[in-house]
């Protein structure tokens, strides 16, 4: 053996391998099976049979299968006196077995030891409770329900929430007990600290809370009929939320106080819960949101129609006003910011389309469909409108926006990130050149090509020359600085400038410093004069 | 409490399996409730749907009347069903399973140790799921010798056994009354003998990935005695 290998084993065990390490592992798992007792185990499927037993269809399928795979496997084992006595009409013995069970008498029936302690309201705003109908259908089962109002306060989160499962076994682990009623709450919230939940809010709370203080709940909760939630857990959360929140008015915490929900009736098994629960967790509603696009022009329209009711051009404050109207009533919460860039957006969008179907005459839908596709675009093209900015150069150079409106139109584009870049071709014929060359390119591909290459070029042409005219911007404004009249600093400059500019220096200095000792001089700073 | 008519119901069935009452053992499995908690456990926890829940409870009673038939009477009929359903529930995962997630043993064997680790089922055939549970009791035996005291070597000897004969249920009684020993001794040297066979097995080289989280404990009441 060479001293180098000696040396590895010398240190180390060699490692047996997979198929090796697998084999032992398995065979102690064996082991471990047949020889834990599994006491606590076994009470608990008792448990669970008494507090959830199958229901009579349920029992007759199982039972059924269970009397003739015992046939089945007797006849093949040669046995026939077993085979013979569960004999050939199996319904007929399995009527027998499933309807003679003794022991507690309500098992069978499917039923769930529940109380029927929580009520829909007799009477709220004239509205009684009454049966749904027709019978709603889920998972393939027509399931009865009374619909009606109910206070929130009356209904009980489901703390067997699927979605909750992880939370809920962090809970258990911290705490050793279930979650209160309001801990859940909490935790809906994400207002209880769990490690590894750092969304702020994880189960987007607020933001249905805002649709439902607009709206109410548009889709009724179910509950149980002791009051437990069987879906419905985060349009609860955020009836919750807007009853405790400063946000909404009273109105609108009217609207979460009462809710109308969907109630199982005292007849529900087990499996109807079951069927409800699968059928609105499990099962996909197909439920697509409306294009940003489409959201956005609803959004401008309403803004239109309110400057229109205004009689001369509103103020900035009552602009931020209105917005702040407009946001709450589309559900975008108080804060403004949605509205402005759906408003910024719209008008991109809007310039775009004039420009394809007025001058370029191109089909209106066609258009439209464009808009749709590249409506987060726009957001991008509407950024920067000071000097520098991509908004800044479009609108400074008709011709230049064309082309990109044009480029955008073809698909020429390859990602949205490419429009940050525009701001370094504005005012650079060469590049501009090759815009054009991209927009005449049939070849989509190609065109992209040429697209991505020339923005990555104006890019990188931008960052050499800051580097490159450094010395020279310094040197002027340097001149410029020396030859400035010192009344100037002291009537002119403004005090923020001043500070801006110390600052500045002392950024400088800092650097230098930095250089010097690198250069391994003093760092005591030199003067030229 | 359970009540005790329910469990009384078990044994009844294993009175009347002995005698090949089969449709009084039916009557008495369904009376015992067993099987509905055992269907609720399969499809919530272990997330399988009804028909693969109904073919494997169904098969597992069909085994509990066989194995009743054979041996005449089951000390531990509930233990001893649980196990049966728990292997059956495991052998499905095994054969179902491999088709979801894997495209043949290789590809499972292809994963690295951490992986495979989690994935302790294995995905393979019949076949070579003996062959390696003998290869299994093979380097279990080898490891033995190595794991101290006379005691603990007798009772996972015990159990090695078993595993090779192919036994569901072996509670702390039956080998307590083999070895003689009492009961609180071999849940003792049980617990110690699982735990020094790992560490022998790492030390030899075996990838703890594969077995480091398999324990001896029993129930709750054992956890509490070893803390």
């Amino acid at each position: 053996m060479k001293s180098n290998d000696s040396n590895i084993l010398k240190g180390a065990t060699v490692m047996k391998n997979d198929y090796f390490s697998a084999a032992f592992g398995e065979v102690l798992q064996i082991a471990r099976r047949i020889s834990n007792d599994v006491v606590a185990e076994v009470e608990a499927i008792f448990k669970k049979g008494i507090e959830s037993p199958l229901t009579e269809e349920e029992s007759n399928d199982l039972f059924r299968q269970v009397a003739l795979t015992i046939r089945k496997r007797a006849q093949e084992r040669g046995d026939n006196e077993t085979a013979r006595a569960i004999g050939e009409d199996i319904d007929k013995l399995i009527a027998k077995i499933v309807t003679k069970r003794e022991g507690p008498t309500n098992a069978g029936t499917g039923r769930m030891s529940r109380q029927h302690t929580t009520h829909l309201i007799e009477n709220y705003n004239g509205i009684t409770p009454t049966h749904v109908i027709p019978r709603p259908w889920f998972h393939g089962k027509e399931i009865p329900m009374i619909s009606g109002y109910i206070k929130t306060a009356d209904i009980q989160l489901w703390d067997n929430n699927v979605r909750l499962d992880i939370h809920l076994g962090q809970f258990r682990e911290k705490y050793g007990r279930k979650p209160t009623p309001q801990e859940l709450l909490d935790i809906m919230m994400s207002n209880l600290q769990l490690p590894g939940v750092t969304d702020d809010d994880q189960f987007k709370i607020v933001e249905l809370a805002r649709s439902i203080a607009n709206n109410g709940v548009k889709t009724p909760p179910i509950i149980d009929i002791d009051g437990t939630l069987l879906d419905g857990n985060r349009r609860i959360t955020a009836c919750n939320y807007i009853l405790n929140s400063d946000e909404f008015d009273a109105r609108q915490k009217k609207r979460a106080e009462y809710i109308f929900a969907w109630q199982l009736t005292p007849d529900a098994t087990d499996e109807d819960r079951r069927s409800v629960v699968v059928s609105l967790n499990f099962e996909p509603a197909h439920k697509q949101d409306w294009p940003t696009y489409v959201k956005a022009q609803k959004v401008y329209e309403d803004w239109q129609a309110m400057l229109a009711l205004q009689l001369r051009k509103p103020g900035p404050p009552l602009q931020a006003q209105m917005k702040k109207e407009l946001s709450l009533k589309y559900a975008l919460g108080p804060d403004t910011a949605v509205v402005n860039r759906y408003i910024k957006m719209v008008e991109w969008a809007s310039e775009f389309e004039d420009y394809q179907i007025e001058e370029k005459k191109k089909d209106k839908y066609t258009v439209h469909h464009k808009a749709s596709e590249y409506f987060d675009y726009f957001e991008e093209l509407s950024k920067g409108t000071k000097p520098g900015g991509v908004a800044f150069c479009l609108n400074q150079d008709e011709s230049f926006k064309k082309i990109v409106f044009d480029l955008l139109f073809e698909d020429k584009f390859k990602n949205w990130n490419l429009i940050r870049d525009l701001k370094y071709i504005y005012n650079n014929n060469e590049y501009l050149d090759e815009l054009r060359k991209a927009r005449g390119e049939q070849d989509t591909d190609k065109a992209q090509d040429i697209v991505e290459g020339v923005c990555a070029r104006a890019r990188a042409d931008r960052a050499e020359r800051k580097i490159v005219g450094a010395n020279t911007r310094i040197e002027t404004f340097i001149k410029w600085l020396e030859e400035l009249p010192v009344k100037a600093f002291r009537d002119e400059i403004s005090e923020i400038n001043l500070q801006k500019l110390l600052d500045a220096l002392m950024l400088v200095n800092k650097y230098y410093e930095g250089i010097l000792k690198e250069k391994g001089q003093t760092t005591d700073v030199k003067t030229t004069s | 409490m359970i009540e005790e008519s329910i469990k009384v119901a078990l044994d009844k069935a294993i009175e009347a399996a002995a005698r090949k009452d089969v449709v009084s053992f039916i009557q008495h499995i369904y009376d015992s409730r067993f099987l509905d908690g055992a269907e609720r456990t399969l499809e919530d926890g272990w997330g399988l749907d009804k028909e693969a829940t109904h073919e494997i409870l169904s098969d597992s009673v069909d085994r509990l009347y066989e194995a009743a038939v054979k041996k005449g009477t089951i000390l531990f009929p509930g233990a001893y069903f649980y196990k049966i359903i728990e292997r059956k529930a495991t052998d499905y995962y095994r054969s179902h399973k491999k088709f979801e997630e894997f495209d043949d043993t290789r590809e499972y064997y292809s994963l690295t140790s951490e992986q495979a680790g989690e994935k302790r089922i294995s995905y393979d055939s019949e076949e070579e799921h003996d062959a390696r549970v003998k290869e299994g009791i093979k380097i279990a035996r080898s490891l033995l010798p190595k794991i101290g005291e006379e005691n603990v070597q007798k009772v996972m000897s015990y159990i090695i056994n078993a595993v090779e004969s192919g036994v569901i249920d072996i509670s702390n009684s039956e080998i307590a009354e083999a070895i003689g020993l009492s009961e609180v001794s071999v849940r003792k040297w049980k617990q110690r003998g699982f735990e020094r066979l790992k560490r022998v097995a790492i030390k030899e080289g075996y990838r703890k990935e594969f077995f480091r989280d398999i324990t001896p404990m029993d129930n709750e009441e054992e956890k509490k005695g070893e803390e």
